[in-house]
């Protein structure tokens, strides 16, 4: 009986038909681009996240490499400049002769040889912040006594070196950890321009030699 | 002149069924088709690769049905009419994943009656009360006594756990198991709401009943 009249009730609401109104499939086309949209636009947002990401990214790393760059050249160059300072005053003519030349050869390096000495002085610049620091020190001590109209005598400089290494000693001029094998290359650099120098100073002089013959 | 005229019929399974006409003019032989009948299957083949008509069809051919299935869990005709538009864009969205073994009537059906249970829920009207014993009488009452229209005006006075229980069990078909878990309710509470919904329905039967008999006298 009951089972009967469920039956009933179904076939009842089952064979009924309701026609929807005449924009109902407008309707359904409407809802469906708009969740069409709505997934581009999802879409659009992610690829716009991702590009200022990236962009962003990108622009942050360029600023820390300028940055550091920065630092290594001043502190690469301000010391240069302090040595000429000092060597040109001290030292007689014919040094300052061989320090134009050793300008010159820096100067008629190769890019190459330059690029691998930036290498070197950026691995060398963490350590060598604080000691660079104290031979500014010590060049502008130096300026001030050549102003001053002193004459500076090379023990001067010593004592200011001594100076300069006791603080070092103490603690305050190191305080960073120093890359050794950088160091060396530095040192061997050094050693390779001086080299350089005292060969063409040597050449010059055979020519000079060569000329005083020639007009005797 | 000699003008003859063969029809020939060429069915295709589950594709277009068409009508041949060989067409003698002297001479030369004029083949006209003409499309009669488009099987469903090709249709939902079309409307998968995003054919605006072949979906038009398939809407139109199934809309009023589906509306009236949305109209047994509604009581008002214009939400249930939003509701099969919601369930006819998830019906074209997920077309994919019909896979052409049962009926695509009932696939869509499940559908929408999903699509139902989840407009009752979200409008928090689905609430599975109980009413008291003492109301229900049995009563002998034959829906076939009422036109569809009345009928489904009593369906709608019915309260909603109740309407959703009976309506879900006597037309869609379901088990009292699949009901439970469509509407997140124990099996029991689905067989204790259809009872008391066939009571409560039969008595409002009967009662319409009577009080048509008493005008008629």
């Amino acid at each position: 009986m009951e089972k009967n009249f469920e039956n009933e009730l179904g076939r009842k609401l089952n064979q009924r038909t309701i026609e929807p109104s005449p924009n109902t499939w407008e309707r359904v086309k409407l809802q469906r681009g708009r969740k069409k949209q709505n997934h581009t636009y999802i879409y659009w947002v992610a690829a716009v996240a991702v590009v200022a990401i990236g962009i962003s990214w990108l622009g942050i790393n360029q600023r820390q490499t300028e940055t550091a760059t920065e630092v290594v050249r001043k502190e690469h160059a301000e010391p240069a400049k302090s040595k000429i300072a000092v060597e040109t005053e001290s030292l007689p003519a014919v040094a300052a002769e061989s320090n134009l030349k050793k300008k010159e050869s820096r100067q008629l390096k190769p890019e190459s040889a330059r690029e691998k000495e930036e290498q070197l002085a950026s691995g060398l610049a963490s350590a060598d912040i604080v000691r660079r620091q104290i031979e500014e020190k010590i060049t502008s001590e130096v300026i001030v006594l050549i102003e001053s109209g002193k004459k500076v005598n090379p023990d001067d400089v010593d004592l200011l070196i001594a100076k300069a290494r006791s603080e070092i000693a103490a603690g305050r001029g190191l305080s960073k950890q120093t890359d050794a094998t950088a160091l060396l290359k530095d040192s061997e650099s050094e050693l390779d321009e001086n080299f350089r120098s005292g060969i063409i100073e040597n050449i010059f002089k055979q020519k000079r030699i060569k000329v005083a013959l020639s007009g005797h | 002149m000699r003008f003859r005229r063969h029809a020939q019929k060429k069915i295709i399974p589950g594709q277009l069924l068409h009508l041949h006409f060989r067409l003698s003019f002297r001479n030369r032989n004029v083949v006209k088709i003409i499309t009669l009948y488009e099987s469903e299957e090709t249709l939902i083949r079309k409307a998968l690769k995003r054919d605006a008509k072949a979906e038009e069809k398939l809407f139109k051919k199934h809309a009023p049905r589906m509306l009236s299935v949305c109209r047994n869990y509604i009581s008002d005709l214009h939400y249930a009419e939003d509701v099969m538009i919601t369930g006819f864009t998830k019906v074209f969205d997920n077309l994919h994943r019909f896979r052409f073994e049962g009926s695509f009537e009932g696939w869509i059906r499940r559908i929408m009656v999903r699509e139902c249970i989840d407009f009752l829920r979200s409008r928090k009207q689905m609430r599975f009360a109980e009413v008291g014993e003492a109301e229900f009488v049995s009563i002998d009452a034959d829906p076939n006594d009422f036109d569809t229209e009345a009928l489904q005006l009593l369906i709608d006075a019915l309260p909603d756990g109740y309407r959703t229980v009976l309506v879900m069990f006597a037309v869609e078909g379901f088990s009292h198991k699949e009901i439970a878990s469509m509407l997140g309710i124990a099996e029991s509470t689905s067989k204790s709401q259809l009872f008391k919904a066939r009571k409560l329905l039969q008595n409002q039967l009967q009662t319409q009943n009577a009080t048509a008999y008493g005008k008629e006298f």
